[in-house]
């Protein structure tokens, strides 16, 4: 067997000038044609390990390890990240004037490949990708997030996941803020993206964004730890029953 | 993309001839310390001025002389005012060899991407040859339309003597201020324009071609006067770092805008580092009649600009669009100003000011409605980036409102890059270098989709230039 | 006097008269026999604060209007009192000064020392007039850590006395000052407040109001100084001018290296009222820090016409719909006033001074 696309191992994070602790002894596998789920109430760590992940300043790692294709990036910055092939969809997307939606895309593109971008070829692929996200044509003109709504931001993120084709997609509340038919596209949008050699780990609190998908593992955070993994029926669960039910079974 | 084409056509042998008559010339002035009658009617007689213009500039001396350096704005100490008159006289020689030039605009060159025949050209130091060529073409080409394009001194003694003498000095006056005297008094080369009564003049006019003559480029005058209902964009052409061992420019753009006419300046400054660029820009507009500024600062050590725009008919309108970005040793003073004196007039005034590496980038302004510019209308709106904490950025407008019936409105913000935004756009792969100017190119953009496209895009590189290396 | 008043901290171009006060704004002379006390009442003074007899002002900050003019308004102060507070005092402390043709000058000089943690509201209010009259004022305020203090100024002169407010603020760790002041008469009106925000996450806030008429002069200068970090300011103005006013307002916020994540907002909305006023507005971001969110608006012109017919089809007059919309700009600051009965007399005074316009 190959070795894992991703091994965080004892991970502790920690913010702030009181270096408040907010990730204590995480540990985390993901290989490649996986789909990994995490959940867990408000507060218990799971943005903090996907910005961990990515490498966002504001969070300091003092303890343990990020393995990533068989690299240790855990001290490495975040363009580093990406272009080892590392995607974050954020949860409230940046942004900035005078850089048009298309433009940042193809420069990212050649960042993220190391390789001269085709214009034609990748304002093509950009017009298709944007077809089948139901995004507006004219969104690749405008700067990119600048007036866009909620949904339209999340859009845009998957746009950006399906055009820079990374080996790890963390996608970070992608669903929230977005009405049914949104959350289908964006679904299949995911879905499309995803293969063999690729992975994900999602955030949710909502399963629709997972249909299609054949969730492997599902894990709780709690108390800044993975406190339970289970398989991709323990979503339900918790979403019918809760956390606090979880708990209890756990006590028990 | 005339002027980038034709730059980059270098002329092998440069003429010495011109050089060296016009050192011996300066030999005899270098005995002066300061600035005397002798040297102006010398200068004036050098230029064969008509009479009126010799006593003018005699007028504007005695003027400079009273006058004092300005109490407020960049400190000029690093101005050698005592002894003005290696300003006015720089020894030209100097501007002949390639290897004086100063290493940071070689290195501007390198990076630049510039093959070496030619940034000596670009430099100032080369021949004119070429771009002689290419400004006669131009003449030709917007003769055809009835405009008048020429150099000042053609122009003082040609057909238009006339008009340029009813002109001269008239917007700006010698009595403005210090440096608009010394101007008066010292004025050499430059351009005179004049585009008749309902033409459009289709191609931007570039001045590009005549800073390079020797000693042209310090005190140059620009004399535009567009008639009824005509249009002219004109280029002022700094584009290229330019090197000049004397660093004063007090240079004079006046523009007369007649009725219904319409005209866009456009300049794109990048001096060389040593520049104390001190340029006077003022523009007349009668009624119904448009003046636009598209301005961006790069250059010079020390910079203090503010074209000024008198609406002076019922109706007329200014835009004023400007960038300024100051690095390192840098002290850029900039902004716009305009009176309101007429009813209905509009102002508009938009500006973006970054700082960096400990660099000064400061907004001015000033606008003024008279009692009698009912109706008038004025917005101001001024935005500044500090990127860095050794940096200066300061906002300093003013506005002098005499008249009720007005709607004036002024913004201005101050702030930094987001880390946010660059996280963002490192984790889409970007170096932390590039994701800086990355914005800082967007924070621009709005004014530079006002440039031509080649201005547009040297600004971008311009950018990207004094970007590099920006992360300690 | 050839003290120069309330200087803009950075200069501009000199023609435009903003840089400092115009001589019309100059300190009085003193008159022969020396100055002529007004009436003044003394305060209640609630539980935690006391009146000393002297306090240690003695190398304090500059007020907007300059060193050299609070030197001259300390000397000449013929009303001085001290403030110390500890605690939260439960009732605001008053002073009110009235001028008269006997009484024509009331110069005073008002310290206020808050300890760490305390709580004050103190209120001034100047009233009556007379030819030659004089309010001078000059304030200190000294804020320790975590001292919350709040400094309503309210100025009912008449048309023929003038007036001179000077604020000076120092601000510890955490203080907040809030500053309201309201000048409404006086033929000549120069005020200045400056603050020291020399400490972390301290906080000033000033909204300011002004009327005028006339040939009045009115002439501002604030100036707040962030040094430390996490600072907050909010400055902003409203006034009315008619007649032949002459106005220059100049408020600066100052970010000085190291305040980082420091916030600066100023404001000022003018409303014009005679063809003859003059507003001059000279508001200005000084920045060497890069952390930190500054940002001013000033917006300057007549009461918009169609909101004006909107109100009057409504069946408003023109005094109340003019009234209605110089209350709404002014709202802010009154409504500070701790004092209800103060509230209704500035209201009063206010559409006074509007009828007067419409009748004149």
């Amino acid at each position: 067997m190959s070795s894992p696309l991703l091994e965080v191992k004892d991970l502790q994070v920690v913010v702030g000038e009181e270096n408040k602790v907010l990730l204590d002894g995480l540990n985390l596998t993901v290989n490649a044609g996986e789909t990994h789920v995490l959940m867990g109430h408000n507060g218990a760590g799971k943005s903090t390990l996907m910005s961990a992940l990515m490498g966002d300043p504001r969070y300091t790692v003092t303890r343990g390890q990020i393995i990533f294709r068989g690299q240790d990036i855990t001290h490495e910055t975040a363009d580093v990240r990406a272009r080892a092939g590392m995607f974050l969809s954020f949860q409230t997307p940046e942004e900035i004037p005078g850089i048009t939606l298309e433009s940042f895309l193809r420069t990212a593109a050649g960042a993220v490949t190391g390789k001269p971008v085709k214009v034609m070829k990748f304002r093509r692929e950009m017009a298709a990708q944007m077809e089948a996200l139901n995004m507006d044509p004219s969104y690749a003109d405008r700067y990119l997030n600048v007036g866009f709504s909620g949904g339209e931001k999340k859009k845009a993120e998957i746009l950006q996941l399906l055009m820079l084709k990374p080996a790890l997609a963390l996608l970070d509340e992608t669903d929230s803020g977005l009405d049914v038919d949104a959350v289908k596209t964006v679904a299949s949008g995911i879905k499309a993206y995803h293969n063999a050699d690729n992975a994900l780990i999602i955030i949710t609190h909502n399963a629709k964004i997972l249909e299609g998908l054949q969730v492997d593992y599902v894990h709780v955070l709690d108390d800044a730890r993975i406190v339970r993994t289970g398989d991709g029926s323990l979503v339900n669960e918790i979403i019918e029953e809760g956390f606090t039910a979880l708990k209890e079974d756990e006590a028990k | 993309m005339r002027a980038f084409e034709t730059e980059k056509t270098e002329v092998a042998e440069i003429d010495r001839s011109v050089y060296d008559i016009k050192d011996k010339v300066n030999a005899a002035f270098e005995v002066n310390s300061g600035l005397t009658a002798e040297i102006v009617e010398q200068i004036s007689k050098e230029k064969h001025d008509p009479d009126w213009m010799r006593e003018f500039r005699l007028k504007a001396l005695d003027i400079y002389n009273k006058a004092s350096i300005p109490n407020w704005g960049p400190s000029l100490e690093g101005l050698d005012m005592r002894n003005i008159v290696t300003y006015v006289r720089p020894n030209t020689e100097m501007r002949g060899k390639w290897s004086e030039v100063p290493d940071d605009i070689k290195n501007t060159f390198e990076r630049l991407g510039i093959p070496q025949a030619e940034r000596s050209s670009l430099a100032g130091v080369g021949a004119q040859y070429d771009s002689e060529v290419v400004y006669h073409n131009v003449k030709e080409e917007v003769a055809a339309q009835g405009v008048v394009y020429t150099d000042m001194e053609s122009a003082l003694t040609g057909p238009y003597a006339d008009m340029v003498k009813e002109h001269f000095m008239k917007c700006v006056p010698p009595t403005d201020h210090k440096f608009a005297a010394l101007h008066g008094a010292v004025w050499s080369g430059g351009s005179f324009v004049y585009v008749p009564a309902g033409v459009h003049v289709d191609i931007p006019l570039q001045s590009y071609f005549r800073l390079n003559a020797p000693g042209a480029g310090q005190f140059e005058h620009t004399l535009i006067i567009v008639d009824k209902g005509a249009y002219l964009h004109f280029i002022e052409g700094c584009s290229a770092p330019k090197y000049n061992v004397a660093n004063l420019h007090a240079g004079c753009v006046e523009i007369f805008v007649g009725e219904g006419a319409r005209v866009r300046y456009s300049t794109i400054e990048n001096w060389s580092k040593n520049m104390y660029n001190l340029n006077t820009k003022r523009a007349r507009v009668e009624k119904g009649g448009t003046i636009e500024w598209v301005s961006g600062s790069f250059g010079s050590h020390t910079g203090c600009l503010y074209p000024m725009s008198v609406l002076q008919g019922e109706g007329a309108r200014m835009e004023f669009t400007g960038i300024t970005f100051a690095g390192a040793g840098q002290d850029l003073d900039t902004g716009a100003k305009v009176v309101h004196a007429a009813p209905n007039t509009t102002s508009h005034i938009s500006t973006k000011s970054i700082a960096r590496d400990g660099g000064v980038s400061n907004f001015r302004s000033s606008v003024v409605v008279l009692p009698n510019a009912r109706g008038s209308k004025s917005s101001v709106s001024c935005e500044s980036l500090m990127l860095d904490d050794r940096s200066r950025s300061d906002t300093i407008p003013a506005m002098d409102i005499r008249c009720d019936a007005v709607d004036v409105g002024h913004e201005a913000k101050i702030g930094r890059i987001s880390e946010e935004a660059i996280f963002y756009l490192m984790s889409r792969g970007m170096t932390e270098e590039d994701a800086r100017a990355l914005i800082v190119g967007g924070f621009a953009e709005p004014i530079a989709k006002e440039l031509p496209l080649e201005y547009a895009v040297e600004m971008n590189n311009l950018i990207h230039l004094e970007m590099k290396g920006s992360i300690g | 006097m050839t003290t120069t008043m309330n200087r803009l901290p950075v200069s501009t171009w000199n023609p435009l008269g903003v840089n400092y006060a115009s001589a019309s704004a100059a300190l009085p002379a003193v008159p022969a026999a020396g100055w002529a006390k007004a009436e003044a009442l003394s305060p209640a003074l609630p539980a935690g604060v006391t009146a000393p007899a002297a306090a240690d002002f003695g190398s304090f900050a500059a007020s907007g209007m300059g060193a050299e003019t609070d030197a001259w308004l300390a000397a000449n102060a013929n009303l001085v009192n001290h403030l110390a507070v500890t605690g939260t005092a439960d009732a605001p402390v008053v002073f009110e000064t009235a001028l008269d043709a006997d009484h024509p000058h009331a110069l005073t000089y008002l310290t206020i020392d808050a300890a760490a943690g305390s709580s004050l509201t103190v209120v001034q209010v100047v009233r009556g007039d007379a030819e030659g009259g004089v309010s001078a004022n000059l304030t200190r305020i000294r804020a320790a850590e975590g001292a919350h203090v709040v400094l309503v100024q309210v100025q009912l002169l008449g048309n023929r006395a003038r007036r001179w407010n000077a604020v000076a603020i120092e601000q510890g760790t955490s203080a907040r000052v809030e500053q309201v002041r309201i000048e409404l008469g006086g033929s000549v009106v120069a005020c200045g407040a400056r603050t020291l925000l020399n400490h972390n996450k301290c906080e000033y806030d000033l909204d300011a109001v002004y009327f005028g008429h006339s040939n009045d002069v009115l002439d501002f200068n604030d100036v707040s100084v962030h040094t430390g970090r996490d600072t907050l300011c909010e400055m902003h103005t409203a006034g009315v001018l008619t007649g032949s006013a002459d106005k220059i307002l100049r408020g600066t916020v100052d970010f000085q290296r190291g305040a980082k994540r420091g916030v600066g907002h100023e404001s000022e909305d003018v409303l014009l009222f005679s063809p003859s006023a003059r507003n001059r507005t000279a508001p200005l971001i000084l920045c060497g820090e890069e952390e930190v969110e500054g940002q001013h608006a000033a917006s300057v012109g007549r009461l918009d016409e169609s909101k004006l017919y909107y109100l009057r089809s409504r069946g408003l007059s023109e005094a109340q719909a003019r009234r209605l919309m110089v209350d709404a700009r002014f709202a802010p600051a009154i409504d500070k006033i701790p004092l209800d009965s103060l509230q209704d007399e500035v209201r009063e005074n206010v559409a006074r001074r509007l009828n007067d316009e419409l009748d004149g």
